[in-house]
């Protein structure tokens, strides 16, 4: 212990801090979506949204978000890419067909290869008439 | 002892190689990022034709199929692949799977086996996914062969087949 100098040792522990700063700054990607609604009816429209972030917390600004809609039958709903603002937010707004099949759909977000996934309800309208 | 210069010479060493890391931090996140965001290009197992169209491993058409592996399959067994054809184009396409005969390794071992899938008939519409399974039978009177090879193509045209 005597044999090194002080200044080795502080230089030693700053290195170390540095290390650890850096491994928790390194971007794993973390990707979060949600609708704003858990039920729709055709015609209707749902506001999707979510974020795009580092594990640590740090918003991801200009990342691909690739997005689509798995319905309970029938083939996937590919909407169009869009990119996170400044914050890591994105939004996408998409309109439930009229031929849509009632049931639960599936939405599937990724971004920078992170996946998100949420569900919602279509829903038949009931027209219902009383005699 | 070390004089005061001397320590002042220490934490500007100190200094500098923290301007270092954190700069070198900088580019490990910005390399993740361009990373992340690069499109490999197909190999040539899958071939498209002019209709613009993709096959993806997911629905989102993030991971594109470059290749299946079938793993090890017996005689008599089927291996299955389910993937993603996407329509990127403006025009309802039909598609196909087949095998390239000459693509073969070894050449004769197309009889032994049988390529399916799922697609059906329907138009697939733009901006639209279709999950389809695709399988490889293996027919039971397989001899002589222990591995095998060959490309598949997925046509797609306008009009049904």
């Amino acid at each position: 212990m005597g044999l090194i100098p002080w200044w080795v040792w502080v230089l030693l522990i700053l290195i170390v801090l540095l290390i650890v700063w850096i491994w928790k700054k390194v971007i794993v990607p973390v990707a979060t979506v949600a609708t704003d609604k858990a039920a729709y009816f055709r015609a209707e429209t749902a506001h999707i949204s979510g974020t795009v972030k580092s594990s640590s917390g740090v918003p991801l600004p200009g990342a691909v978000v690739h997005t689509a809609i798995e319905p309970p039958v029938g083939d996937v709903y590919t909407l169009p890419d869009t990119k996170t603002d400044a914050d890591g937010k994105f939004a996408l707004d998409w309109g439930v067909p009229g031929d849509a099949p009632d049931g639960t759909y599936t939405l599937s977000v990724v971004s920078l290869g992170a996946l998100a996934e949420a569900t919602f309800t279509q829903i038949q309208a009931i027209a219902a008439v009383r005699v | 002892m070390l004089s005061l210069i001397k320590k002042l010479w220490v934490v500007a060493l100190i200094g500098c190689i923290l301007i270092v890391l954190m700069t070198l931090e900088v580019r490990i996140i910005t390399f993740e990022v361009e990373r992340s965001q690069r499109v490999i290009p197909s190999s040539g197992v899958i071939t498209a034709g002019v209709l613009p169209f993709g096959v993806y491993w997911d629905p989102t058409g993030t991971k594109q199929v470059t290749s299946i592996s079938w793993g090890t399959l017996s005689p008599g067994q089927t291996g299955n692949a389910t993937l993603y054809v996407r329509n990127e184009g403006a025009a309802p396409i039909y598609c196909a799977v087949d095998w390239v005969a000459s693509s073969w390794i070894p050449q004769n071992a197309s009889q032994f086996f049988t390529l399916t899938w799922n697609f059906g008939r329907a138009p697939l519409y733009p901006q639209r996914s279709r999950k389809v399974l695709v399988q490889l039978y293996v027919k039971p009177n397989i001899s002589g062969i222990e591995t095998f090879s060959f490309d598949i193509v997925i046509n797609a045209q306008d009009e049904p087949y």
